[in-house]
């Protein structure tokens, strides 16, 4: 048997697919070729390892964040085709989100997103007199209905536990973007720059602005659509 | 924990399918923290890139949830989920148009035979960073085959089955890919 033979033959003998005849020649040269039994050896010591690591799990980078990122696109119902990983994305659609984002002109104060949340939060509250009533009088939590204060609070309940939800959604992006910062050209940066600046006042107004009135839902759904606008610039410029 | 989560801990997996069939999303999430480490480590593995392996471990968790009705509990749900997580970082290689089959080595060079002492260093004892490191330097086709078979414990008829290849095919590709990996792990320590 020469070398060449002998080594291809190695990986077969390691997975107890050689036939008794075929071992024994292998064997042999083994015995007699220190190169031969120097591959078997290393072979050996790379299949030993994996087989007694089987089992053995990496955790993803943040499971949390990665489950909500699931359970969003599930409860969102998106169709598989939205869910395109970064690699597989059409060029032309990048430059398309890209320019995007470079065209756009951040706009919206503190009082315009007052006004849009304000808009949501009427609507939320049309479904309740109470709502409604607080909504236009700017009452305080002194209502005589207590299921419908009820509601309320637990309407505000649902808001901050989404505001949380989405913190650790852009924590999880934050890194990501951080992580391809460094191959951007200047005006990708710029523009990354321009546009999370003018985001991240509309959450500081906003938490100014709660700070001074826990309760204050439209603050609350302000905050909530600014944080939406940071989630979503952060993940297309992650994938840039 | 809420009594519901406690509840859950003991539900089989089947069970738990069964129930996020009919939309519970707190059984669908126990069915995640039981098993996303198993797919993300395997999506890590053929893809040795952890953005790439993370968005496609969300495929999967999207793609079982959608599908989970139609498993009916014949087989294990890890051999279940475990297929359709291998199934979906194949078509995320074809969608790429990456070559399953490595005909050669890199493509130019055929694998080399080992003679006299053209590398004097020693293979250093095998470690989890280095290997993994070595493997992700492996082209696609072998990283597929090596990690379907020495890490996964798959056999070749099955690896020949999932990439539509001979078992011939899946054999070489496993031993060139072995070969690949141990010059790398030397190399790796000629550069130390
Ligand atoms: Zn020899």
């Amino acid at each position: 048997m020469n070398c060449e033979k002998c080594q291809d033959l190695v990986s077969d003998f390691l997975d107890g697919a050689l036939s008794h005849e075929d071992q024994k020649t292998l064997n042999s040269h083994l015995e007699e070729c220190l190169d031969c039994a120097d591959v078997r050896n290393d072979l050996q010591s790379i299949v030993g390892f994996c087989r007694s690591n089987r089992g053995v799990y990496v955790a993803p980078p943040n499971e949390k964040a990665l489950w909500l990122r699931i359970r969003n696109v599930i409860e969102a119902g998106a169709s598989p085709g939205m869910l395109a990983t970064a690699p597989e994305r059409e060029n032309v659609e990048r430059r398309n989100f890209w320019t995007n984002w470079v065209g756009r002109s951040w706009e919206l104060s503190f009082p315009q997103l007052v006004a849009a949340a304000a808009a949501i939060v009427l609507v939320v509250s049309l479904s309740t007199v109470v709502g409604l009533r607080r909504w236009q009088s700017g009452e305080t939590v002194k209502n005589n209905n207590a299921a419908g204060a009820a509601n309320l609070s637990v309407a505000a309940e649902n808001v901050r536990s989404r505001i949380s939800q989405q913190q650790q959604l852009i924590d999880y992006w934050n890194q990501r973007v951080e992580f391809n910062k460094a191959r951007w050209n200047p005006q990708m940066r710029e523009t990354f720059d321009r546009n999370l600046k003018v985001i991240d006042q509309a959450v500081n107004d906003s938490l100014d602005s709660l700070s001074q009135n826990p309760h204050d839902e439209v603050s609350e759904e302000m905050l909530n659509a600014a944080l939406n606008e940071k989630l979503s610039l952060l993940k297309e410029f992650a994938e840039l | 924990m809420t009594a519901t989560e406690i509840e859950t801990q003991h539900e089989t997996d089947y069970a738990l399918a069964q129930k996020a069939a009919q939309g519970d999303m707190g059984a669908f999430e126990q069915l995640y923290q039981r098993h996303n480490r198993r797919v993300y480590s395997l999506c890590l593995r053929m893809t040795s890139n952890v953005s790439e392996a993370e968005d496609l471990a969300q495929e999967v968790f999207i793609q079982l949830f959608r599908k989970i009705g139609s498993f009916r509990g014949e087989s294990a749900f890890t051999t279940w989920l475990h297929r359709l997580t291998v199934n979906q970082v194949l078509m995320h290689f074809r969608k790429r148009g990456v070559k399953m089959e490595q005909t050669t080595d890199d493509g130019e060079t055929p694998i080399q035979i080992v003679k006299g002492t053209e590398n004097p260093n020693a293979m250093p004892v095998v470690d989890r960073i280095a290997l993994d490191k070595a493997i992700g330097q492996l082209p696609p086709g072998y990283r597929t085959v090596f990690t379907l078979h020495d890490i996964e414990g798959h056999e070749h008829e099955e690896i020949a089955r999932m990439l539509g290849c001979s078992v011939g095919t899946s054999k070489s590709q496993l031993h060139k890919a072995r070969m690949k990996l141990r010059g790398l792990l030397r190399q790796q320590k000629a550069n130390e």
